[in-house]
């Protein structure tokens, strides 16, 4: 079986001991979120919510009393348009110092009017789908020299489309008194954001980098498959963090690249698919992942995206928001069934994981708590935009560690392929020697089975012969020692075969005449000599010069006991393209197509074997044995 | 005057029968029959004793022959070395010309051949056979090549063109008769040169011996060794 995805986190042996770790230090994590949390709460010097809003649409305009916070969204769903407020409030009572106004919201463009005074304007505050001014906390000073005793605050606002436009409830104070508020507010929304930028933009980096450059995965077992093969989750966390990157960005960037319903729909496909891959992430983390689950997820992004086209340009304002909770829901539901998957089959990177998710869900929870409390809705101050920065540190300790298994795991494959091929080269060399010898060895028994043969055929059938010979009784002493005789020489012509150099046919007479001279004179036959110096025919082995041999031998033995010969002519000539060696005899010859010549098959039979010619011709007075063997290009 | 022999022989019937060849030929007079190295090497160094041949196997049972062959060439006056072998076989041959034998003796010539051949030895004339003479001109052509510097070899150490031609032909199994006249030679004349090529092999050797041991320094310069 396959070992899943995930197996190579769960290290076998101490595992469970650093499981157990993993989940006391899960639980302390948790725990010291939701401990943390409720810390979070301002107090203001002096809330003025009490407005008179003119909303200028297509009706016209008229003035009404409204309550602070203004959420233009929900009162005005799908509409841009202006509006514009009237705030009245009395100075407080003591020394007139000049007092501070802190806003958390007013946007999307504005202008502030005090006492009939410009005070504060925004860039291109009336520019439709213009900068938005809404994205940082506000603080205006009011100079003492413009206050009096009855004041009257004239806001006039810019509101696109499902930009979160509208106007925060006023916070009027001393300067000691709001800059507090101010500078949290501030640290909450402008620097939290941008550290949150920054670092889902650096594990994005990191991400794409490892998916690009990693191209093989840890668990894939051979080399090949792993050459075609990239880490999925290397993509789902770079795709993730991409998303959660430009999330970021767009609640820091007051003027965006893009007119604002494309950049908000940039956004919203940014968030769609950096929820999608985190889930994709989750499942990859916990082994879950399948076919399904990605199209489910593809399906799902492509939904966001078309509930936030629907909301930008049609006003269908409840098409994001239905998007929106069912992916609460979903993910909420979905956080907790993962949290309890990786609770169950635990490891290090399971159990971060489902500490990234569950504070998530915590946190949305408390957004919801806060949201009612105190009527947020647009979720300025909410933990909601700031959770997805424990997803990037997550991330960032998941992939490093994945990458890091990775790497070993490739340097394990290149030492145990390293090894691999050094063992199979040995083999191979061992293998080479083995054949090399087993040729060598084949070689030997081939010279030793022709080297036997030759002894049975010659020296031993002579020794035999004399044994018998000598058994019988019947023969005289001179035979029986001319058969020993003979047997000898067999002996020491063996030898001498076995010492000739390769092809060497002038030195195998030589020596053949040297071994039977002695017989020769004892025949009384007259031998004469006609052997030319011949450069030695190569393909001629000792084996093949021993048969050549056996048939001189033989031809030279029946010139002497049968012919009655007075001369015998051996002769070794060299011809164009081959090189002849005949014995000719004045004896009385034979009839060459009866087989009564002795051995003549057998010499026929060694000629074949060495691929040699032979040509008997006989009449009385000439017989004549001529081998021919061709040069072969020697 | 008769030739003096000795003979070396460690099977018995071997060393009788050449003892016998020996004793039956007019020309020779058997001095001694030995039958291992120790033996025979007490027996050359007293200088009492006077011996003209030394007839030797090689395989002994307490060494080799060629130390005593070495020891009899050392003599004075030099006694002169065939070897006892059955197949004239080369390797040996050739180890004991080295040593400074003159030739060899078959195992099983008949008693007159070996008679006949210690007599022609001693008149000068060499027993060769084409397995011998091949040999012989591989190690000329051998020693041709490298040509040491600083031996003190006499230029005619090496091979005349006639003695090389005559070695050739004795290669191919020519007989001394028909090299004689292929060679416009006389019989004796070839037979003659057979020994010169085999004293100059030997001289050859020992001084490359001497000099191969001088530099390694197994010798010091002017005292000769028995290795």
């Amino acid at each position: 079986m396959r070992p899943p995805k995930w197996a190579y986190f769960v290290q076998d042996g101490k595992a469970q001991v650093e499981s157990l770790m993993a989940k006391v230090s899960f639980l302390a994590f948790l725990l010291a979120f939701a401990l943390w949390m409720p810390v979070n709460s301002a107090r203001a010097a002096q809330v003025l919510v009490q407005a008179q809003v003119c909303v200028l649409t297509k009706t016209g305009c008229t003035y009404k009393t409204t309550s602070l916070p203004y959420l233009w969204d929900a009162l005005h769903p799908g509409q841009a348009g202006r509006a514009e407020f009237v705030v009245n409030f009395t100075r407080p009572s003591g020394p007139n110092l000049p007092l501070a106004l802190y806003l958390q919201r007013m946007g999307n463009g504005y202008e502030l009017k005090l006492n009939g005074e410009m005070l504060a304007l925004s860039l291109d505050w009336s520019l439709a789908n213009g900068p938005d001014a809404a994205k940082a906390p506000l603080l205006i000073n009011l100079p003492a020299g413009l206050l009096r005793e009855r004041n009257e605050l004239k806001i006039s606002l810019r509101a696109d489309v499902a930009r979160r436009a509208g106007l925060s409830a006023l916070h009027l104070g001393t300067s000691e008194e709001v800059w507090p508020q101010y500078r949290q507010d501030y640290r909450w929304r402008v620097l939290g954001v941008e550290i949150g930028a920054t670092l889902t933009g650096l594990v994005a980096l990191l991400a794409w980098t490892m998916w690009f450059i990693r191209p093989r995965t840890a668990i894939l077992n051979t080399p090949l498959q792993a050459n075609s093969a990239r880490d999925p989750a290397f993509l789902y966390a770079a795709v993730a963090m991409s998303g959660w990157c430009i999330f970021f960005c767009d609640l820091a960037i007051e003027a965006p690249p893009l007119p604002w319903p494309w950049w908000g729909l940039i956004v919203a496909i940014g968030f769609a698919i950096a929820v999608c891959a985190m889930t994709l992430f989750c499942q990859d983390i916990a082994g879950l992942e399948t076919r399904r689950s990605r199209r489910l997820m593809v399906a799902v992004g492509l939904a966001g995206a078309v509930s936030a086209a629907s909301t930008l340009w049609l006003g269908w304002w409840a098409a994001w928001v239905v998007w929106l909770g069912l992916i609460v829901l979903g993910f909420t539901s979905y956080g907790f069934y993962f949290a309890w998957h990786c609770w169950r089959s635990p490891s290090t990177a399971r159990l971060l994981m489902a500490l990234a998710v569950l504070i998530n869900v915590l946190g949305g929870a408390w957004d919801w708590v806060t949201v009612l409390r105190d009527g947020d809705l647009y979720g300025d101050n909410t933990f909601g935009h700031y959770l997805p920065m424990f997803y990037a540190l997550t991330l960032g300790f998941i992939l490093v560690q994945r990458f890091h298994h990775a790497s070993l795991i490739a340097d394990q494959l290149t030492n145990s392929m390293t090894t691999q091929v050094q063992a199979k080269s040995a083999e191979l060399k061992e293998s080479y020697q083995n054949m090399e010898a087993l040729v060598r060895e084949q070689a030997r028994s081939t010279e030793r089975a022709s080297i036997l043969r030759d002894m049975h055929d010659g020296v031993g059938s002579h020794i035999a012969s004399a044994i018998r010979q000598l058994q019988s009784g019947k023969s005289d002493k001179a035979h029986v020692l001319s058969t020993l005789n003979e047997s000898l020489d067999q002996l020491k012509l063996t030898i001498d075969a076995m010492k000739l150099s390769r092809g060497d046919l002038a030195g195998l007479l030589a020596d053949l005449r040297y071994r039977l001279e002695p017989r020769l004179i004892a025949s009384e036959l007259a031998l004469i000599w006609q052997v030319q110096l011949v450069p030695p025919i190569l393909r001629l082995d000792g084996e093949a010069l021993r048969q050549l041999q056996y048939v001189v031998y033989e031809a030279l033995s029946n010139v002497m006991q049968h012919a009655k010969a007075h001369n015998v002519t051996l002769s070794l000539e060299e011809d164009t393209h081959a090189i002849s060696l005949s014995i000719k005899d004045d004896g009385r010859g034979f009839d060459v197509a009866s087989s009564g010549f002795r051995g003549l098959n057998a010499m026929r039979q060694r000629c074949d074997a060495v691929e040699g010619q032979l040509q008997i011709t006989s009449a009385p007075g000439n017989t004549c044995l001529k081998i021919e063997i061709v040069r072969l290009g020697a | 005057m008769s030739w003096r022999v000795l003979v070396v022989d460690d099977d018995a019937e071997v060393r009788d029968f050449v003892a016998q060849s020996v004793a039956a030929c007019p020309g020779l007079e058997l001095v001694a029959c030995l039958g291992n190295v120790a033996d025979a090497r007490d027996w050359l160094k007293r200088e009492e004793h006077l011996v003209d041949v030394l007839l030797t196997d090689l395989g002994l049972p307490d060494g080799s022959g060629l130390e005593l062959i070495r020891l009899a060439s050392r003599r004075d006056p030099p006694c002169e070395a065939l070897v006892i072998s059955v197949f004239g076989d080369d390797d040996h041959v050739l180890a004991s010309i080295e040593a400074g034998a003159l030739g060899y003796l078959h195992k099983d010539e008949t008693p007159a051949n070996i008679a006949q051949t210690i007599l022609d030895m001693k008149r000068g004339a060499s027993p060769i056979s084409p397995m011998v003479a091949r040999r012989v001109l591989a190690k000329y052509r051998l020693l041709q090549q490298p040509a040491p510097p600083a031996v003190n070899h006499e230029p005619d150490v090496l091979l005349t063109t006639r003695e090389k031609e005559v070695l050739e032909l004795f290669a191919r199994g020519f007989s001394y008769a028909e090299i004689a006249r292929l060679q416009d030679l006389s019989v004796h004349t070839v037979r003659s040169h057979v020994k010169t090529l085999y004293t100059k092999l030997a001289v050859h050797s020992k001084n490359e011996a001497v000099f191969e041991a001088t530099q390694m320094g197994l010798l010091r310069p002017g005292r000769e060794g028995s290795g």
